[in-house]
């Protein structure tokens, strides 16, 4: 497909979330995966702020434990902890330059073989609910068409999640950023059942539940719940091996 | 971010000495003046015949819950079994959602409830609910601000579920981040979590408290206790089986 019909697609999904059954989680790893398709970047991820300003990893273009790791620490210092408490862009910042900005995170980023860092706001006019999070391991800058585009999207997808559900209340609004918090909680507890039962690791465990969820057309969240409370039925996604709850 | 008066409310049900036996009733009255209501009270248990009030003695509040447990309607359970905060700010207005709950809350005259879920991913422990005579949606900050305690209160409630309470709720008295950091932040406590339900076959409520009882009796954090079962350098086996 050629970039600019990407790109259109890309803004359609993000557009499209005033549909009854709405997956925040499954838009924002969509949101993730199209940043990686689109820009110049390996990586790309969605941190979310909770009511005490905290941010948390909510989706990643790929959820490699390492990744995700990465977005934790920027809880206490990063650049996504620097673009949404100023509401402004962080883009080229340059790792090895980033020492004393960002200590703990610049040092496990270039471990990860990380070059430069962006992250860019998700703001409505003066609501800011978190930060899109971009990674390159190439040398180089992000050009600005690139910022543009990723700020675009970060700014759809921000429309996309307050308008759901006629979000008129910051209240309501709250609301839907706790569900996906707490969506994203369900879905690290499910990967924790499905990696102990399969015997495989957390990775895996996610690749194979959104596999499992795509594939039969349910929302990452649903299957994420009924696996983590024991009330899926999905016995071919949770006991894929003959002895999968047998002792070692 | 939450509001000073609610950190303090926080910070009094983090350090109160009793925590192993009962959570702090005074603090209750503190919390509903924090969200601008008349009282609060939580309910620990999810079904409509199963909820048992655990936090607030104020009159209203427990006349609240046992309408709500009686009829086996109202916002409070309906925050519990869906997942998500029920707001309430006007109740005659959403009368016809609670046909018999309405009626029995405005005989107490109460007219607005704000319900919150207490619940940890797929973890459900019950619900929150604060009450109020006058009509009004909460305040800026109050939701944020009810949020909040919700977190604290179902950590606190899980912390009492633990086959050793009182060793388990010592843990809260190591070193560590404070309300806006709890325990429960890492993403590799709720995989452990997780994976320590398959390992055991309980529930997760079951097996979160387990762990924190395990990270307590090693004298270890919770998230180095998590990481260990997530890199299976750990496992939580059943003696009995």
């Amino acid at each position: 497909m050629a970039r600019e019909e990407q790109l259109v697609e890309a803004f359609v999904e993000a557009a499209d979330t005033l549909v009854d059954d709405f997956d925040v989680i499954e838009f924002l790893h969509t949101l993730a995966e199209r940043c990686v398709q689109l820009l110049e970047v390996d990586a790309a991820g969605v941190m979310l702020a909770d009511q005490f300003g905290q941010l948390h990893a909510t989706a990643a273009s790929t959820e490699s434990a390492r990744l995700l790791e990465l977005f934790e620490l920027q809880a206490d210092a990063g650049p996504c902890m620097d673009a949404f408490r100023a509401g402004a862009q962080v883009v080229n910042a340059d790792l090895a330059a980033s020492q004393a900005r960002w200590p703990r995170f610049a040092e496990a980023a270039r471990a990860s073989g990380f070059v430069s860092v962006h992250a860019l706001p998700l703001r409505l006019r003066t609501t800011i609910i978190g930060a899109l999070n971009l990674f390159c391991a190439r040398a180089g800058i992000l050009s600005d068409a690139d910022v543009r585009t990723g700020q675009a999207l970060a700014d759809v997808a921000t429309i996309g999640i307050l308008a759901q559900r006629s979000v008129q209340q910051a209240e309501l609004l709250a609301t839907q950023l706790q569900q996906a918090l707490n969506s994203r909680v369900t879905i690290e507890q499910a990967k924790g059942v499905l990696a102990e039962r399969r015997h495989i690791t957390v990775d895996e465990a996610f690749d194979l539940l959104r596999a499992y969820a795509r594939n039969h057309n349910l929302h990452l969240s649903d299957l994420a719940r009924q696996v983590a409370d024991g009330s899926s039925t999905a016995t071919e996604l949770l006991s894929g091996s003959p002895h999968a709850t047998a002792d070692p | 971010m939450i509001s000073d008066r609610m950190a303090a409310v926080l910070a009094l049900l983090d350090g109160d000495p009793d925590r192993d036996a009962n959570l702090p009733q005074a603090v209750a009255v503190q919390a509903a003046a924090a969200l601008g209501t008349d009282g609060i009270c939580a309910g620990l248990g999810i079904a409509p015949s199963g909820v048992v009030l655990v936090w607030g003695r104020e009159a209203v509040g427990v006349e609240l819950e046992e309408v709500q447990f009686t009829l086996g309607q109202g916002p409070g359970l309906d925050a519990a079994a869906a997942g998500v905060p029920v707001l309430v700010p006007d109740l005659l207005e959403a009368g016809a959602r609670w046909p018999a709950f309405t009626p029995a809350a405005a005989e107490l005259k109460v007219r607005a409830i704000f319900a919150f879920p207490l619940r940890i991913g797929a973890i459900s422990v019950g619900a929150l609910m604060a009450h109020r005579s006058t009509v009004g949606p909460l305040a800026d900050g109050q939701f944020a601000d009810a949020l909040a305690l919700a977190d604290a209160i179902t950590l606190l409630l899980l912390n009492h579920a633990s086959p050793e309470p009182a060793a388990a709720a010592l843990e809260w008295n190591q070193p560590r981040l404070g309300w806006a950091q709890p325990p429960t932040y890492r993403a590799e406590v709720h995989q452990a979590t997780g994976m320590i339900s398959a390992q055991l076959g309980v529930s997760l409520a079951e097996a979160l408290v387990r762990l924190r009882a395990y990270a307590y009796a090693e004298d270890r954090l919770i998230a180095e206790v998590a990481a260990d079962v997530v890199a299976r350098r750990l496992r939580f086996e059943d003696p009995s089986r």
